[in-house]
């Protein structure tokens, strides 16, 4: 439970940021995080309100953002059964290749330059919270 | 994919879900629903521009010197206008440069993408909106000085494409000679003068303009709006037309309130 109020502030500030104008898409490489920390159903909402919350704050057409967050989380569970999903090669590649198609999605600007900064950030944010907080072990069960 | 697991059903159902917001608020029924989320929030983004990105902190001198090269600039091309025409005008001109249309200011709450010193924001968002009157296309400025024009708008926000961004262009004369050509954005703060005629004279530091792109429903860039400086010139006998780089005068990045105007 701690945890999870702990999870949605760290969102919640990474929504704040990306409005307010950040660089690259913080949320996403925030949302990349949990997906292999805390893995389940509850990604999903997560990922679903942090989209429409950005889709108000950066003027997207509701539901988009959303969407493509669902998506990509989605993809990242599909590799669960081929890769060791919790390791920091992983969380670089997946976070540079999920800020990647986010941005081409969204036409953005600088997209290596913004997927390379997403992919350093993921796995800063990656080791940080693995000191803190042990990743869930439910291989089997949690995957597409 | 294997045979259907636990996460299976969430993500469909949350994919299945977006799509569907997405095509409900496609209609302008629930505009208001989004105009009520928009006016709790945007409060909220206007604090976290401040706190994570100190718009409000970086009025530093160069800002301030900014803004007052920005004012001395719209004061000489007043007066190389005033060259130009007869003194039987002279009193027009001392009006205010936009005497007959309404300024709204706004404050920005919102850019994107932007890093500072490495890439200068392409867009802003004001927290002023449909509400308020404003509509798409309408021009948003400074002192005199075309910032950018507005691309969405929300019940209570707009998006603000700057003229420095990629794909902004429209049509500018410079004060001095009365060269025409466009303006095009290169994106990152950066923007450059195309498409003049080699028959048409450049000269360094003189005050590009905006030339008068108004369209018949009052939309578009009224003329005389100061967009920089010109820098560089790039002349070669051989191309059809000659190019040169477009000094900003102000950094739109570093406003805290902008002007829209209202058409």
């Amino acid at each position: 439970m701690t945890e999870d109020i702990l999870f949605i502030i760290g969102l919640l500030l990474s929504i704040c940021i990306e409005g307010a104008g950040s660089f690259f898409p913080i949320t996403l490489s925030v949302l990349v995080v949990l997906s292999l920390i805390r893995k389940g159903e509850i990604i999903f909402l997560y990922a679903f309100v942090s989209g429409l919350l950005l889709d108000i704050l950066l003027l997207r057409s509701l539901g988009v953002t959303s969407f493509v967050f669902c998506l990509l989380i989605g993809l990242l569970f599909l590799y669960e059964r081929k890769y060791e999903i919790q390791t920091l090669p992983f969380v670089l590649a997946a976070s540079f290749f999920m800020t990647f198609f986010y941005l081409l999605f969204f036409r953005a600007p600088y997209i290596f330059i913004q997927s390379f900064l997403s992919a350093i950030v993921s796995c800063m944010l990656f080791l940080f919270t693995r000191r803190f907080i042990k990743p869930k072990e439910t291989r089997t069960h949690y995957s597409l | 994919m294997r045979a259907p697991d636990r996460l299976l059903l969430p993500f469909l159902s949350f994919l299945i879900l977006s799509f569907f917001v997405f095509l409900i608020f496609k209609t302008k029924a629930l505009q208001p629903v989004r105009g009520f989320f928009e006016e709790t929030i945007h409060p909220v983004q206007h604090i976290g521009s401040s706190v994570f990105f100190g718009i409000h902190a970086r009025r530093t001198t160069i800002t301030e010197l900014q803004e007052e090269n920005a004012a001395l600039l719209t004061k000489m091309a007043h007066m190389q206008e005033l060259e130009k025409e007869n003194q039987a005008l002279h009193d027009q001109f001392q009006n205010p440069s936009v005497p007959t249309q309404q300024l709204l200011p706004a404050h920005v709450v919102g850019l994107m993408p932007y890093l500072p010193a490495v890439a200068a924001a392409d867009f802003l968002i004001v927290d002023k909106g449909s509400s308020d009157g404003i509509k798409k296309n309408a021009v948003v400025l400074e002192k005199n000085v075309i910032l950018g024009t507005i691309t969405d708008v929300s019940q209570h926000a707009a998006k603000v494409r700057l003229v420095s961004a990629t794909g902004s262009t429209f049509t500018v004369t410079t004060s001095k000679t009365g060269a025409n050509g466009i303006a095009t954005g290169l994106g990152g703060g950066e923007m450059i003068l195309d498409k003049v005629v080699l028959s048409d004279k450049l000269e360094k530091n003189d005050i590009v303009l905006t030339g008068n792109s108004v369209q018949a429903n009052g939309t578009g860039i009224p003329e005389g709006l100061i967009v920089g400086k010109i820098g560089n010139i790039s002349k070669t006998p051989s191309s059809l037309f000659q190019t040169a780089d477009i000094i900003q005068p102000l950094d739109p990045t570093k406003q805290e309130i902008v002007f829209i105007l209202l058409q």
